[in-house]
């Protein structure tokens, strides 16, 4: 059972809940969205958050499994650095996205921040002036800017999401011995079709965007290696993105005789995952990246390069 | 406090007091025209106050006010948790409310009553919103009256949000308090479709009888039933059944009929995706992070014509609560994600022998997303 927190704990982790809060509702407007808490998390941190969330007028729905599309759960972290004797980090996941801050206990019952605020899973901006500490913190730490990071990596695979539409099972059914894989899964284990011989999965995602900016990425022949240049490139393509209007469409190719064991469907699909797992390591949210592939045993595919990946970046029309 | 005097040929006086900061004390006297705070004469004598730990079950966990809760005897509060959980598992199955799936407004609870509803829609999982005043898409407001008639003394509750309202009286008798009437359920076309469980209150025990189910304020009834309480019937008070089975009961009432409302028409329609989902066992309804992430991306490809079809009945006998519970889980779980309760439909179960009873291995639910067939021009 877990021991009565102290006055001075629970003060410190009030502190740390409305500094996170404050940031949060600059990413999630309290008028406009429900989270879901279970009623299982005891914890003093989760109460904490929960009745905080509530106050500032979140939606709040008590659930006793893991149900919702934004459930909340709580992490509060004991840390020790060389700089930092004694801090704890307070991270609080909300459906995909999370939010977390690091924070030194000092003496007098007080506390600051230690860290700049970490964001996983989204690439929204915070206004820190706004925010609860403002921009002070620990002496000689930076804690104006804001980290972004991917969203918690699962440890489980992921479940397939296979396509069952008559003529894909039909071109299964057809297919002669030797001729490229008509699909094949994605690094989310999405069944998405070859785009050398079929239109785009996602069309009937990207039917309601317009495509406004484009950067090719090439790899080296018979390789999934991005580099140090592609990743830059990578990087500063995404400053632009918008989650909130944007996808990102990645086609990764591979077109031509190769002598790699991954073949062409693992090049294409490789690359396309290299690429993916560079914009999600930088907090783009999984579910807003289209990845497929686009793969032949010949060149000649006039749209795709041939050991490239295509990346666009696609605007909701208005 | 409103007081108001309503007269009818057998109706001396009401008393109404609504969502005003009263304490729930049962029926009062004739006095209590002027001083409705000595009114708990009818109440059994054997009340007693209310532990904190007891107390901390009547307390809306995010919206609370100890005070309200402890300012009640145990009596007391059952009552208003037999009543509020009567209430909630009736407005749990409202197709019009989507409860499920709506996010409810409410003011901070003043009365014992407000403090006890607001807590059991909060352990019914309805997502609540708090604001200063009446706003919001779905503001609930609630209500309690008393009035003495000629049949006797008799409560009235309501709760309603926007157009619907939910009502039924309530009488006591000895110790317990029971039904007076059908619940009345106006701003619903389903009212003959909801179910009203009323086991919670035979188990007060007792000898008397009252009327179950469901009616319109213009008296267009749903099925009508006669419940018989007898002493036999009574329960220790640690023993009551808890409102959480009355409210999941409700809960899966809601989703099993909203399937066979409006069972789904496929001829339009094509396979699109399948999924698999694993759940870790046959009794767990955790779908795990690895099976929300893939539920996302499906729902990422889903629009308003499409259909998704959730199969996890494939038992020996063709029945099986279990995997009902699982396909309702998984049906939560697309609601929350935006998909219309309308069209996410549920499989009937299918009778298969791979699978033994007692195998607990991990269990498979299929998802299978439907969209409409494109017909060639």
């Amino acid at each position: 059972m877990e021991a009565p927190p102290s006055a001075q704990k629970i003060n410190a982790e009030e502190i740390m809940v409305r500094d996170l809060i404050s940031a949060l509702q600059q990413i999630l407007s309290p008028v406009d969205t429900t989270v879901q808490v279970s009623s299982s998390d005891s914890s003093s941190a989760s109460k904490l958050v929960a009745k905080a969330l509530a106050r500032q007028g979140y939606g709040i729905q008590v659930v006793r499994h893991d149900q919702g599309s934004m459930l909340v759960s709580t992490t509060l972290d004991s840390l020790a650095t060389a700089t930092v004797p004694e801090a704890q980090r307070l991270r609080i996941d909300i459906g995909p996205m999370s939010i977390s801050r690091t924070y030194e206990l000092i003496a007098d019952e007080t506390i600051q921040p230690a860290s700049p605020f970490r964001l996983f899973g989204t690439r929204a901006s915070i206004d820190i002036a706004s925010t609860l500490f403002g921009t002070k913190g620990l002496a000689g730490t930076n804690v104006s800017d804001t980290e972004y990071a991917a969203a918690i990596s699962l440890d489980e695979p992921l479940p397939a999401l296979s396509l069952i539409t008559p003529d894909v099972v039909q071109g299964i059914v057809n297919r002669t011995t030797g001729s490229p894989a008509l699909t094949s899964f994605n690094s989310s284990q999405v069944e998405v079709n070859n785009l050398f011989y079929s239109e785009s999965t996602f069309s009937s995602i990207l039917d309601e965007y317009d495509p406004v900016d484009e950067l090719i990425v090439v790899f080296p022949d018979d390789s999934i290696v991005m580099g140090t240049e592609n990743r830059l490139l990578i990087r500063n393509f995404a400053e632009s993105f918008d989650e909130n209007n944007d996808v990102l469409s990645v086609v990764g190719c591979s077109n031509g005789p190769t002598s790699s064991e991954l073949g062409n469907v693992g090049l294409a699909l490789g690359r396309a995952n290299r690429v993916t797992t560079e914009l999600v390591q930088i907090g783009v949210p999984r579910d807003k990246v289209l990845d497929e592939g686009c793969w032949a045993p010949n060149g000649g595919v006039q749209d795709f390069p041939g050991r490239g990946v295509v990346l666009e970046r696609w605007e909701r029309t208005l | 406090m409103i007081i108001r005097f309503l007269l009818t040929p057998v109706i001396l006086f009401q008393l109404v007091l609504l969502a005003s900061g009263c304490a729930f004390n049962g029926p009062p006297t004739d006095d209590a025209v002027t001083n409705t705070n000595d009114s708990s004469s009818n109440l059994q004598d054997n009340s007693s106050s209310v532990t904190s730990e007891e107390a901390q079950r009547y307390v809306p966990t995010h919206y609370g006010n100890t005070d309200l809760i402890t300012a009640l005897d145990v009596t007391e509060l059952r009552h208003l948790n037999l009543v509020s959980t009567n209430l909630v598992s009736v407005l749990l199955q409202i197709p019009e409310l989507e409860p499920i799936n709506t996010t409810f407004q409410i003011t901070q609870p003043t009365s014992a009553f407000g403090s006890v509803l607001v807590r059991v829609m909060e352990d019914a999982g309805i997502a609540l919103q708090l604001v200063s005043s009446d706003q919001g898409s779905h503001y609930v407001s609630y209500g309690q009256s008393f009035s003495i008639t000629d049949t006797g003394s008799i409560n009235v509750f309501s709760v309603s949000v926007n157009e619907v309202e939910i009502s039924r009286n309530f009488t006591f008798k000895s110790d317990g308090i029971f039904p007076a009437s059908l619940v009345t359920i106006n701003g619903s076309g389903f009212t003959d479709q909801i179910q009203v469980d009323d086991a919670i209150f035979v188990a007060q025990g007792g000898d008397y009888s009252f009327v179950s189910g469901t009616r319109t304020r213009d008296a267009s009834q749903s099925t009508i039933e006669e419940v018989t309480v007898n002493e036999n019937d009574r329960l220790p008070l640690d023993k009551l059944p808890p409102r959480e089975s009355v409210i999941e009961e409700a809960r899966r009432r809601f989703f099993l009929s909203d399937t066979l409302r409006s069972p789904p028409d496929l001829t339009n329609f094509e396979r699109y995706r399948r999924a698999v989902l694993i759940f870790e066992d046959k009794s767990s309804l955790m779908l795990g992070d690895a099976n929300k992430q893939s539920l996302r991306l499906l729902v990422r490809e889903f629009e308003d014509t499409h259909l998704i079809l959730v199969k996890a009945c494939n038992d020996v006998d063709g029945v099986n609560n279990f995997a009902e519970d699982r396909a309702i889980r998984v049906e939560e779980e697309f609601v929350a994600h935006d998909v219309p309760i309308s069209s996410v439909f549920l499989a009937p179960c299918v009778q298969s022998n791979y699978r033994h009873p007692a195998d607990n291995s991990p269990v498979p639910v299929e998802v299978v997303h439907y969209r409409p067939i494109k017909h060639q021009s």
